[in-house]
């Protein structure tokens, strides 16, 4: 049955994983970087609707934080080669 | 076929409140099983577990400052390493300090779709002292957010307390989360099978784990920071006006709402609807049928700063009588 009321999380559909090939390849990243691709609806002031969160998890001085603002199904291998190499914080 | 995901266990509480003493009687249990063990100090208490990892407390935020986009960096990517050996154990327990906020943690198992697919949150397990639980509560936020968290609460130390201290800090719990399961122990002596495997975040499974959903409305006397708040409702609710309260409610409110949980009688429906959320991550599904049962819908939310009176109308405006 459908999702009358629109609180179901979206399921994984291999977006991250897709995304994650995508970083890995871009900046040389072997299997033993940990990312994390996350897509955002935050809802403060300034934020935009829907972003996805992409994170190379080092320690907490080497983290490195991409966004971009569209949802995950919809970030292609344009938006990935665009991400400087020096992410924002 | 979709490969069964690793549960974890998420055990937190005060200082001194009995959660190494907890976590060393699960793993030298004859039960078998394997388990990979996260913590975040090592106490004067040994671990007795042949894979224990040091984490460090490492808050992760997403978005500036936004405590619905902070996760814990440190164990993401833990549990990523951790799940390249899999097939070493059988699920995961992390005991967190006692001044670790649980919000971060219970959010990391919801932000990263491969996180998601191979582990799954099975339950928050809060230990409470409950000699010291009631001179601590209103002034440390952590404790009161722990307890607010909590799918099982054990409140132990119960024998260093007279009855009417016991009642009044079972009360105090009450007031701040109606959903935990509440189990009184003696040195966190408890039986195994009531911490493991509870799928308290499995939709699937609300119905049976539920105690503060199920209940009947009562009149607790909230002036707490965090309270927890039960609505019932015996008339159906209009999808569409609840779909679009409860989400504006959640967008507008979502910081301060912890944890919400709802079984739903939608009109024109033939099965429950269950839904839970932590602070602005969401999910439902489609319960069993009603067949002869009596309908109603409750909800339950802990959060700060409810009010209740408003939260109460809310939800009567969302019944087809309304």
């Amino acid at each position: 049955m459908d999702d009358i009321l629109g609180l179901s999380r979206a399921k994984p559909d291999g977006s991250g994983q897709r995304i994650k090939e995508l970083v890995r390849k871009r900046f040389g990243l072997d299997e033993a970087a940990t990312l994390m691709v996350s897509e955002l609806r935050c809802h403060e002031d300034g934020c935009p609707d829907v972003e996805t969160v992409i994170a190379v998890m080092g320690d907490a001085q080497t983290s490195l934080t991409w966004k971009i603002a569209k949802p995950m199904a919809q970030v292609d291998a344009g938006d990935i080669a665009a991400l400087p190499a020096a992410a924002p914080a | 076929m979709e490969q069964a995901k690793v549960p974890v266990t998420l055990i937190t509480g005060y200082l001194g409140a009995g959660k190494t003493t907890l976590l060393n009687r699960i793993l030298t249990e004859q039960h078998g099983k394997k388990y990979a063990v996260i913590v975040n100090e090592f106490g004067e208490e040994g671990i007795d577990n042949d894979l224990v990892v040091d984490a460090d407390e490492e808050i992760f935020e997403m978005n500036n400052g936004c405590i619905c986009c902070t996760v814990r960096g440190d164990l993401i990517r833990i549990i990523s390493t951790l799940m390249k050996r899999a097939d070493d154990f059988d699920g995961m327990i992390i005991e967190t300090t006692g001044l670790a906020d649980p919000a971060p943690v219970v959010q990391t198992f919801f932000v990263d779709e491969d996180v998601q697919a191979k582990v799954a949150l099975d339950a928050v397990v809060t230990v409470v002292d409950a000699c010291h639980f009631l001179d601590a509560v209103d002034e440390e936020h952590e404790l009161a957010e722990q307890v607010a968290f909590a799918d099982i609460i054990l409140l132990n130390k119960t024998d260093l307390v007279d009855a009417d201290k016991l009642n009044a800090v079972k009360a105090k719990i009450s007031s701040l989360n109606r959903m935990a399961k509440v189990i009184e122990t003696v040195k966190s002596q408890v039986p195994i099978a009531d911490v493991l495997d509870r799928g308290a975040f499995d939709l699937s499974r609300v119905l049976e784990f539920e105690p503060g959903l199920l209940d009947e409305e009562d009149d607790h006397e909230h002036d707490e920071n965090i309270i927890s708040i039960s609505l019932k409702t015996d008339n159906p609710i209009e999808p569409e006006k609840f779909s679009n309260w409860i989400r504006g409610f959640i967008t507008d409110r979502g910081v301060d709402v912890l944890r919400t949980k709802g079984i739903l009688n939608l009109s024109g429906q033939d099965n429950r609807y269950v839904f839970q959320g932590v602070h602005m991550v969401m999910d439902s599904a489609w319960g069993a049928p009603w067949g002869g049962d009596a309908r109603s819908s409750r909800l339950v939310f802990i959060g700060r700063n409810l009010d209740e009176a408003e939260l109460r109308t809310a939800f009567d405006n969302c019944t087809v009588a309304a």
